[in-house]
């Protein structure tokens, strides 16, 4: 099936889960399901160049890819971006798990601050086992703050589209978003997760 | 920490990071001040919040991290598949990756192709079908499809299927490389159509029928792919309901897909002609039919199921050069338009009618009618105008449960066999003639050709059923496959309770599939929240509760439907105004009037409240949806169905209820050109003669029956072909034939009853035969013989009526209709014999008639054809004895004798009278019967002539 064809499908279902069709979003979980991992297999492997990654998320890239920008609009995309978000998380922990079964730290990378910082590289630890497992935990203790941090960072939702998501305003996204850092930081520094 | 505790964490938490740094402090110390144990919890966040980077968890993170992963190869790169080694990816779908294999053990290293399905999501019910159509799909041997040589599932439980590899381009591509001329393109089209044709006999429709999916290989051969994974993935539903959304993997590609795939109705192998017709719209003009590339998705569905097909000929013109040069690179549009024009847009556009049933019949009629244009014979399509049927039949869904996902083989049942909407009309039994058109079914050509004795129906059910019983046994566990499982059961019931040609449906059959699904029914409900579950479980137990009843145990059957309208009435407190619950409850209620309740002294009482509890469903539902044609039919048919009830007890009662029917239908069929709703019409017309038949104004039911006769009249006039229409209108004649007998219109009486005679012998001859036409054959002589007596001609009234005894002895030994009804046909001969002055003969037919109905009288107290019968009997025989009581030149003695012989005669007869509650004119069987009035008049006369004796 080639990629243009997948998209007038993935459009029609967007729009018919936005409204209401659950079996839509069912229906959607396959194929982007299988685009993620595509795209992300395509990068995992080395094979993109790091510079077009800087600029969008992997699930931007599979959304650009699968749905039909016309007649999408932006209701549609936030529900992709969920349903983006939870899988994109399933596939890159299941991948770090796969791969880096024995060594505690092991989905540790460096990665650069941002563009502007480039001078003064600083070697962080993002250990995406880790935080999955935080984040669980977190989901245990507030469902709805667990899944505004699955949107925001997997999905790669604004603070605001985040918000809507989750049916609250922005101010208190805002806030949820940023104790929701805090706590996730201290649960991965206090090793949660094993 | 609890949640709660998070939450007041949290709170403080959230103040802090938008505090200054100054007013920190201060601020927690308050906190602290006031919930000392805060402290503990909020410090060491507020210490790892210190080490926090700016950059944690925002946007770069993610990337960074996936890049950062190590890379991995592609799942099944190299590896081995059972007996196969993966070499490369040849192609991905929305549940499916194709990769290019060999077989490792093979010297000859062929190669195939292996198709994974990624189930994940789905869970078991993706597995078990799997496995079951694989056996299927393997027995598929045609040399334009390509093969299915093997499937098993990987050590993770993944399923794959083998296929044979085809190396080749796609057929658009292959026919532009090549500049194929149109001649060419037709036969290439051709063999495609003959794999489709060959899959359809073996049952299978393919579903999934585009360009994409057909390949032609270097040799020139097409060879169409992925034929019937398309159904493992894909179950499917049927309910058409509109505001129901269609349910299920529906990974429909939106350019070929057809109106009944868009609106989730039934996909039969009308389906796949429409797709083939995109197909060669496609090949023909090098444009899709809709123009899709400038077309919204979102109209998408309304543009497939509305909107006109343009003729090939005028789209290659207004398409534009690009496209059209693409495909054809030596012809213009103008040559091309030319060459299109005429029989080939005739037979693209036939393939692409909205309506299944208007498109070819089969592929096979498709490839025929594409070879005649090739051979320059004239072609069957035609333009609209000549070969419209007006025959749009709406179903009246009783389903009102969410839309589930239907087993596709199932589909193959419901759809192979076109079930009109009048199967469901014959639950209604107590309306003959709606009886007599829910025989109306259709059987498809690609069925019909099937080899053997044994009805196409028939191995179809069984087949679905072979394959619902493995399913079944998989399905512990997994609701979602139990509602798929469920809702097949009772499709293939329905199925299984259609009248199979000369024999009556298999009923028992039906129950047990009825069953399994209510068992099915039961497991979700116990495992479901949903109200939507609660409410498939009613309806399943009226399924089994109906057919109960229509396989003759109405005691049996109140268990079942009383607790569906426990269920739907609870969920109609906590749901209120909800119209899918509001027409089960109406639904259930209605199966429960008709199901009646046996044993019970308030029974007619108890019908009428449950037949007016559906009549305030029906009106709330109106409120809900004012111009809603099933909810109409709702209404109409639930205040006949009243009316019905009131007959006996309160005739002007039912009269009312008849009349106010009378106005839904005519309101009906203002709304809708289906002629159902005319046949309401007539219907209701024939009720109200009857009705006032019975209370003995005879010019007002002959006005209505006339009327009735009249839309009778009209509808086959309009269709006829239509066997079932003729039969109605057959029986309409013997209510206004006997309705001129009344008011002593002979001649009129004579003439009707003839035209019915004449109609239901034409059917006789011409087609098969049927119980139920024998049965109106029978009714049709016996009111012909009664009119020719009361016109004076016993002569010709006995042998009319000779025929019409001799075809219920014969529907008797089969067990088609009881005992009575010989009886009462011998009544009847014995009047005649009496009018012919044949005395002795007509007591014998008196005599022997007893014989039957006497002991059924008092053991069969519901039989009121037996009670009539014996009650014209007896004073039939009270008749013959005052006529010999009569007899010039008898002495007193055995005058007197059969005087008292006579008022015996006639005091049995009265008593058998009393034990009929609201004496007609006319028996549930149809005969004309005597008058109490006339008898109790008689016997005054014996007792009168008894006295003087003295």
């Amino acid at each position: 099936m080639s990629p243009k064809d997948h998209r007038d499908e993935v459009t029609e279902l967007l729009v018919r889960w936005n409204q209401g069709d659950v079996a839509a979003r069912d229906a959607l979980i396959p194929i982007v399901y299988d685009e993620l991992r595509r795209v992300a297999q395509k990068n995992l492997s080395g094979q993109r160049s790091d510079l077009t990654l800087q600029a969008t998320s992997l699930v931007h890239e599979a959304y650009l890819r699968l749905v039909n920008h016309k007649f999408a609009n932006l209701q549609d995309r936030t529900h992709f971006f969920a349903l983006a978000a939870k899988m994109m998380r399933q596939i890159l922990v299941d991948h770090a798990r796969m791969h880096n079964a024995a060594k505690r730290g092991g989905g540790a990378l460096t990665v650069l601050l941002d563009e502007n910082s480039v001078g003064s590289k600083e070697t962080i630890n993002l250990d995406l086992i880790d935080l999955d497992a935080a984040l669980r935990r977190l989901a245990s203790l507030d469902a709805r703050q667990s899944q505004l941090v699955e949107l925001r960072f997997f999905g790669g939702l604004s603070i605001e589209e985040s918000a809507s998501m989750v049916n609250i305003s922005t101010a208190t996204a805002k806030r949820e978003w940023a104790t929701a850092r805090v706590w996730l930081h201290h649960a991965m520094e206090s090793g949660i997760g094993a | 920490m609890t949640p709660e505790r998070w939450q007041q964490v949290k709170q403080v938490l959230a103040t802090v990071l938008e505090l200054g740094p100054d007013e920190r402090a201060p601020y927690l110390d308050n906190c602290y001040a006031e919930d000392g144990s805060l402290q503990a919890e909020v410090e060491p966040l507020l210490d790892s919040g210190q080490r926090l980077r700016e950059g944690f968890m925002e946007e770069e993170d993610l990337a960074a991290a996936a890049r950062a992963l190590p890379a991995s190869d592609s799942s099944w790169l190299g590896h081995r598949v059972g007996p196969y080694k993966v070499v490369e990816q040849i192609g991905v779908g929305g549940m499916a990756e194709v990769y290019r294999a060999f077989r490792a053990d093979d010297q000859y290293r062929k190669e195939v192709a292996i198709k994974f399905v990624r189930a994940g999501q789905f869970g078991n019910s993706v597995f078990a079908r799997f496995k079951i159509e694989r056996q299927i799909l393997a027995g598929l041997d045609h040399p334009n499809l390509a093969r299915l040589l093997d499937g098993g599932a990987t050590e993770d439980g993944i399923p794959y299927l083998v296929m044979e590899l085809i190396e080749g381009q796609l057929i658009t591509a292959y026919c532009s490389t090549k500049n194929l001329p149109l001649r060419k393109r037709l036969q290439l089209f051709l063999q495609v159509c003959s794999a489709v044709h060959y899959a359809h006999q073996h049952l299978v429709i393919h579903r999934d029928i585009k360009p994409q999916n057909i390949m032609v290989t270097t040799d020139g051969i097409p060879k169409l792919l992925d034929f019937g994974i398309a159904r493992i993935l894909e179950p499917d539903s049927t309910d058409s309901l509109a505001d129901l959304t269609a349910t299920g993997f529906r990974a429909l590609t939106p350019r070929y897909a057809s109106p009944e795939q868009i609106k989730g109705e039934a996909m039969t192998t009308a389906t796949d002609v429409y797709s083939l017709g995109v197909v060669l719209y496609e090949l023909l003009t090098g444009v899709g039919p809709y123009e899709m590339a400038s077309v919204a998705v979102q109209d998408l569905p309304r543009i497939v199921c509305e909107k006109e097909v343009q003729k090939p000929s005028l789209a290659v013109v207004h398409a534009g050069k690009p496209p059209v040069l693409q495909a054809f690179r030596d012809v213009t549009p103008e040559k091309l338009s030319r060459q299109l024009r005429g029989d080939l847009d005739n037979i693209v556009l036939m393939a692409l009618r909205k309506e299944p049933s208007r498109r070819y019949a089969s592929v096979k009629d498709f490839q025929e009618d594409i070879r005649r244009h090739l051979e320059n014979i004239p072609v069957i399509a035609r333009n609209d105008t000549f070969w419209y049927r007006a025959n749009k039949f709406v179903v009246r869904h009783k389903a009102g449960v969410a839309a589930t996902a239907a087993v596709t083989l199932i589909l193959i049942a419901g759809i192979i066999i076109t079930l009109r909407e009048a199967r469901i009309a014959k639950q209604r039994f107590d309306d003959v003639r709606a009886l007599a058109d829910s025989l109306i079914f259709d059987v498809h050509d690609a069925v019909k050709d099937l080899p053997g004795s044994t009805p196409a129906r028939k191995i179809i059910v069984d087949r679905a059923l072979q394959y619902l019983n493995l399913l079944d046994r998989e399905s512990a566990g997994d609701v979602q496959l139990q509602r798929e499982l469920a809702t097949a059961y009772e499709k293939v019931g329905s199925v299984q309770g259609d009248y199979l040609e000369n024999n009556l449906g298999d009923f028992e059959g039906t129950l047990v599939s009825y069953n399994k699904a209510l068992e099915l029914r039961k497991q979700i409900d116990a495992a479901s929240k949903d109200w939507n579950d609660r409410l498939a479980l009613a309806h399943g137990y009226r399924l089994v509760a109906h057919q109960l009843w229509a396989n003759g145990d109405p005691t049996g059957a109140r268990d079942p439907i009383g607790r569906a309208i426990a269920l739907s009435d609870a969920i109609n407190k906590q749901q209120p105004n909800n119209f899918k619950i509001l027409y089960e409850l109406g639904s259930d209620l209605d199966v429960s009037g008709r199901i009646g309740y046996p044993g019970d002294s308030a029974a007619n009482q108890k019908v009428i409240d449950d037949y007016r509890r559906a009549l305030s469903m029906d009106e709330t539902l109106m409120k809900l949806r004012p111009n809603d044609v099933s909810t109409l039919h709702g209404y109409a048919t639930d205040l006949s169905n009243v009316g019905t009830k009131l007959e006996g007890p309160d005739p002007l009662g039912a009269l009312n209820y008849y009349k106010m029917s009378l106005e839904i239908n005519r309101r009906l069929t203002q709304l809708s050109p289906d002629i159902r709703y005319q046949r309401g019409v007539a219907i209701a017309y024939g009720s109200i003669g009857s009705v006032y038949d019975d209370i003995g104004d005879y010019p007002h039911a002959v006005e209505n029956n006339v009327k009735d006769l009249a839309i009778y009249q009209d509808l086959v006039r309009a269709d006829p072909k239509n066997v079932l229409l003729r039969q109605g209108l057959a029986i309409t004649y013997i209510n206004t034939s006997t309705s001129y007998l009344r008011v002593g219109k002979i001649a009129l009486a004579l003439d009707d009853s003839d035209r019915g005679l004449e109609i239901i012998q034409a059917l006789a001859s011409s087609g098969p035969r049927n119980a139920f036409q024998q049965y109106v054959f029978a009714a049709i002589l016996i009111a012909r013989g009664t009119i020719l007596t009361a016109a004076k001609q016993p002569a010709a009234a006995m042998t009319v009526l000779e025929h019409g005894r001799a075809i219920y002895e014969s529907l008797y030994k089969v067990g088609n209709t009881n005992h009575a009804n010989i009886a009462a046909a011998d009544v009847k001969l014995g009047e005649a014999a009496a009018k012919a002055g044949h005395d002795q003969d007509a007591a014998n037919y008196f005599h022997q008639a007893l014989a039957v109905v006497e002991p059924l009288v008092s053991s069969a107290p519901t039989d009121l054809d037996a009670k009539y019968a014996a009650a014209d009997a007896y004073s039939g025989l009270g008749d013959l004895s005052v006529k010999a009581a009569r007899h010039p030149g008898l002495s007193k003695v055995p005058r007197k004798a059969s005087w008292t012989e006579a008022r015996s005669w006639y005091l049995l007869s009265q008593n058998t009278w009393r034990r009929i509650d609201h004496p007609n004119h006319t028996a549930p069987n149809f005969f004309q019967v005597g008058d109490p009035a006339v008898v109790a008049k008689d016997l005054k006369l014996t007792e009168t002539a008894l006295s003087s004796l003295h």
